[in-house]
């Protein structure tokens, strides 16, 4: 890194351009050592931004001057990789010691976002085989609106786009690596809305990565555990919230064919929802006079939902009459909601 | 006299008293900002009064989940979480005021912490097909962008993260109420 840093980069603008930037550039340098001496890849993406941009920060962090440690800027065999914003857009630029310096790429999105909490902003690693490194960046124009998983070939030569033809869209996504055989990107749908529970799966082909859907089945199989596991959580969680992640477990279960999962799952959360220390009642929104009032009311309508998505679940099974038994006591619960 | 909006509507100028007692049934699409309320002044030839009137949107609202994922305002969405998403930039923090049905007794206060549902999208992708810029529509027309667009499967206009859809009673995706303000 300290050899990458004795090297200075300039770009090929005009003379006097060169210099107003030098200037800029040892001005912001010496500021960014001032404030970051130790976080050398954050100075040094900050030396090279552009002068009308921001660092493409994770968002709700200080902007330009107080570099995060999210790590928005990446250092690479072959240089330093960073985002950065300039008038609402993001750019991915790479700084070479090997190359010419190659024209900024545009991103998609206004925010770079990470894959998981733990996740670096950028992600370079081998995605297919051998020692070639690819570069992963996702963005996002929301959480709820959705992101986007950018993908480029070779980290150590010039950005070359690997999805062909834009990124790939998602509400997340996951990095499924396994060793000697490189990573697969596995993009999920929004499994709060039972009309976009999807998955999708991405390979490698040596060049690029292609949507193969390979082994989606198991994904969505995996997701709907990791939903159903989540649902029948001992860890005491709002009535509703079991619920609807049930309702969407369930259907999903049945999507697949696979009502005895569907049947065990509603017959756990059942159990659950008798004890009213695995459940939490209604805070922020309810009189503390009426609190045990309602969470009463919110067990007896819980149950009912269970009940009623036993009912379809034991009719998926080929069992009508258990059915029956289930479809009238979530009727017995909440008529309202469910008739007899 | 109403206060304008930018959806501009016809509201009714003058109301007729029968013994002391006028009635008149406005309808609101849309305020200034994030206003909570709209003015309103009534004048007679003994006095003036300046009244204001909460301006509540109904529209469809989504689970959001996605627990583990960055918001646009630079959170990380937690199990439980208590905030919405509205399909436009630039409201980070603001309170929004939730009701699950009219009259419901309880109300749900929370803030704006997250971009979307739907809009704004950069690009059409096979997560969100919908493109488009920010889509403030309590300026405009009262009635999200997604609500009337087939990108969109599900028509919402707001997100609502998984604790607070759960304090609002709500188990899917359902129509709710909602204002600017505490």
């Amino acid at each position: 890194m300290r050899d990458f840093l004795s090297r200075r980069y300039i770009g090929g603008q005009p003379l006097a351009g060169r210099i107003a930037g030098l200037l800029c550039a040892i001005l912001i340098a010496i500021c960014s050592a001032k404030l970051y001496g130790a976080d050398d890849v954050q100075a040094e993406a900050l030396r090279h931004l552009p002068l009308d941009a921001v660092l493409a920060r994770l968002p709700g962090l200080p902007s330009r001057g107080l570099v995060p440690s999210e790590s928005v800027a990446y250092e690479t065999p072959a240089g330093l990789l960073f985002v950065y914003k300039r008038a609402g857009a993001l750019f991915l630029r790479q700084i070479s010691q090997r190359s010419k310096p190659a024209p900024d790429v545009p991103l998609l999105g206004g925010f770079v976002a990470r894959m998981d909490p733990m996740a670096n902003g950028i992600i370079v690693r081998t995605i297919g085989r051998g020692n070639v490194h690819q570069v992963i960046v996702m963005t996002s124009d929301g959480a709820s609106a959705g992101s986007y998983l950018n993908a480029f070939e070779d980290a150590s030569g010039p950005l070359v786009d690997a999805t062909r033809g834009g990124p790939i869209g998602g509400s997340s996504f996951r990095l499924d690596c396994v060793p000697e055989a490189g990573c697969r990107v596995v993009a999920y749908g929004k499994w709060t809305d039972i009309t976009n529970c999807w998955v999708r799966t991405y390979d490698w082909t040596g060049v690029a990565l292609i949507e193969t859907d390979t082994d989606a089945a198991r994904y969505t199989l995996s997701r709907t555990e990791e939903l159903a596991n989540t649902s029948k959580s001992s860890d005491p969680m709002p009535v509703f919230l079991r619920a609807a992640d049930t309702s969407v477990a369930v259907a999903k279960y049945l999507d697949q064919h696979l009502p005895l999962a569907a049947i065990q799952l509603c017959k756990d959360v059942l159990q659950l929802l008798n004890d009213p220390s695995r459940s939490i009642k209604r805070t922020a929104a309810t009189p503390e006079s009426f609190q045990d009032e309602q969470f009463t009311e919110d067990l007896r309508r819980g149950t009912a939902i269970i009940h009623n998505l036993l009912g379809k679940s034991y009719e998926a099974s080929g069992s009508p009459i258990q059915a029956d038994t289930e479809f009238r006591l979530a009727a017995e619960l909440d008529p309202l909601s469910f008739r007899k | 006299m109403w206060e304008g909006a930018p959806g501009g509507e016809t509201l009714p100028g003058t109301v007729t008293l029968n013994q002391g007692v006028g009635t008149v049934n406005p309808t609101l699409n849309a305020l200034n900002g994030t206003n909570q309320t709209r003015y309103y002044i009534v004048s007679s030839t003994f006095a003036t009064d300046t009244n204001r009137i909460n301006v509540w949107f109904q529209v469809v609202g989504t689970q959001e989940g996605l627990v583990g994922s960055t918001t646009a305002c630079g959170g990380t969405i937690q199990p439980n979480d208590h905030f919405v998403a509205l399909p436009a930039t630039g409201l980070c923090g603001v309170s929004v005021n939730l009701r699950a049905t009219a009259g419901a007794p309880a109300p749900v206060v929370t803030t704006v912490q997250d971009v979307g549902p739907w809009f704004p999208h950069s690009s059409a992708t096979s997560g969100n097909p919908c493109v488009g810029g920010s889509n403030p529509y309590w300026n405009t027309t009262g009635v999200p962008q997604a609500a009337g667009n087939p990108c969109s499967s599900n028509g919402a206009g707001i997100d609502i993260a998984d604790g607070t859809f759960s304090d609002l009673g709500l188990t899917g995706t359902g129509t709710i109420l909602w204002r600017f303000g505490q």
